[in-house]
């Protein structure tokens, strides 16, 4: 009788972009290599996007066909894998090694996928793994009220891609190499500050800001902490996937993708405070971005620190994200039963820098 | 809107008028009035090397002949030369 395979028979692997003499096919020492390879499997959320799509198609006729005609030509894949956040941003663990692997865009990966065993049982001679050769793009953070703090690897296809194929013989070695701690889950709650920092608070150049945004800067006066103030509804910041550019070259017989522009947005609900107030976070907020319309659109920076405790200090060393925008739509909304807020859209000035430390 | 000067970066920066002298949002700005703006002082090149010609014309009018040398002066303007030292020694005395 026929037997269905069930959960969690899965296993995906990162390896180094010279881990494999010939990616095609990749022998058993070299699959084992405890240096080269990685086993990210615990961290790997089961959303994640690992696979061969349609391929592109030519249409060409010959005089003796009586209906349509679709023969593909080069092959298309994708990737896309979201990990999850350790609360100890220090520990040895496969969260925090695949949070490493992928935080710099423009690094060469091959992703590898073995259906039929779980993620640590020892590779074998004759395993079947799919292979996905892919370069990274700028990573996202994904936050969610209630949801766990997420690291969303993004990856431009590289045109290398082999479904099924055999892992060759060799000797067998330790790797892939899998972190003994899985890591702690981190919630997105209360571990998220952003920060307003207006381009004539930039001590320095602007990209300098970006490459090490300045402790000094984002805290000085008339930069604004928003985070009080921002309610998770429609909460929309930093980066998304770049701009994804077909860049083949006469050899590539699958998908090849070049890093276009760099992509972010950001949608931010404030809370409203009551008019009397005249001071306090709501009040700083709806102050900054109030004169929507007056010709001074606001133009600065929004630095977001993702997975610190909102309560602790902001400092030299610490992991950020800066955006520079440019404050546009203001939007009341007093709908509903909740409390009446205002949203603000702010349009995307060309300059970004996703997880970088800060300077003093 | 209103043109202001962040007083600690020094840079100039289109703001909403009501940011100007507010507690959180304009502590460091202050109006920038562009009548303030000086052009940076120009560099004088004079051509040390130059020589003094006694009677220099004064081609473009403006009424200085040897502009831009050590010799610049006046039209219709002498200067009495003065012999160079024989020595470092002397000079310094």
């Amino acid at each position: 009788m026929a037997t269905k395979m069930l959960r969690p028979n899965v296993g995906l692997y990162v390896a180094a972009a010279d881990a494999f003499a010939n990616w095609t096919a990749p022998t058993l020492s070299e699959i084992t290599s405890a240096t080269k390879v990685f086993n990210i499997s615990p961290a790997v959320t089961d959303d994640y996007t690992l696979n061969m799509t349609d391929s592109d198609t030519d249409d060409s006729l010959a005089i003796v066909d009586n209906a349509s005609v679709s023969t593909p030509t080069y092959s298309n894949y994708e990737a896309s894998l979201d990990g999850f956040r350790d609360a100890d941003a220090e520990a040895d663990s496969v969260y925090n090694k695949f949070r490493s692997l992928f935080s710099a865009p423009d690094v060469k990966y091959y992703l590898i996928k073995r259906v039929g065993k779980v993620h640590d049982a020892a590779f074998a001679q004759g395993d079947l793994i799919s292979i996905y050769g892919v370069k990274t793009d700028f990573p996202i953070e994904i936050i969610g009220d209630g949801e766990m703090i997420r690291h969303g690897a993004r990856f431009l296809t590289t045109g290398e891609v082999r479904v099924n194929v055999a892992v060759g013989a060799g000797t067998a070695s330790t790797g892939p190499q899998l972190k003994s701690i899985v890591g702690t889950k981190s919630v997105s709650n209360g571990k998220v500050k952003v920060w307003w920092v207006p381009v004539s608070n930039i001590s320095g150049t602007e990209d300098e800001f970006v490459e090490g945004p300045s402790v000094a800067d984002i805290e000085a006066s008339g930069s604004v902490d928003l985070t009080e103030a921002i309610a998770w509804d429609s909460y929309e910041l930093g980066a998304t996937d770049s701009n994804k550019i077909d860049d083949r070259g006469i050899l590539d017989e699958g998908q090849v993708q070049t890093r276009g522009f760099a992509q972010f947005s950001g949608s931010l609900m404030f809370f409203r405070g009551i008019r009397s107030e005249s001071t306090g976070a709501y009040y700083n907020a709806f102050e900054t971005f109030k004169a929507a319309t007056d010709g001074s659109r606001p133009v600065g920076f929004l630095v977001t620190r993702v997975g610190i405790p909102a309560s602790t200090a902001l400092d030299e060393d610490q992991e950020v994200s800066a955006y520079k925008f440019i404050a546009d739509a203001f939007m009341d909304n007093t709908e509903g039963e909740d409390s009446v807020k205002f949203m603000v859209n702010f349009a995307p000035q060309g300059k970004l820098g996703v997880n970088v430390t800060t300077v003093a | 809107m209103a043109l202001a000067i962040n007083l600690r970066t020094g840079k100039t920066v289109s703001v909403p008028d009501h940011y100007i002298g507010h507690e959180v949002l304009g502590k460091d700005l202050a109006p920038f009035d562009g009548a303030e703006v000086k052009a940076a002082p120009k560099k004088e090149k004079k051509k040390k090397s130059a020589e003094y010609i006694p009677a220099a014309v004064d081609a473009d009018g403006d009424g200085l002949v040897q502009e831009g040398t050590e010799w610049e002066r006046p039209v219709e303007t002498e200067i009495e030369e003065q012999p160079a030292p024989n020595n470092i020694e002397e000079n310094e005395e």
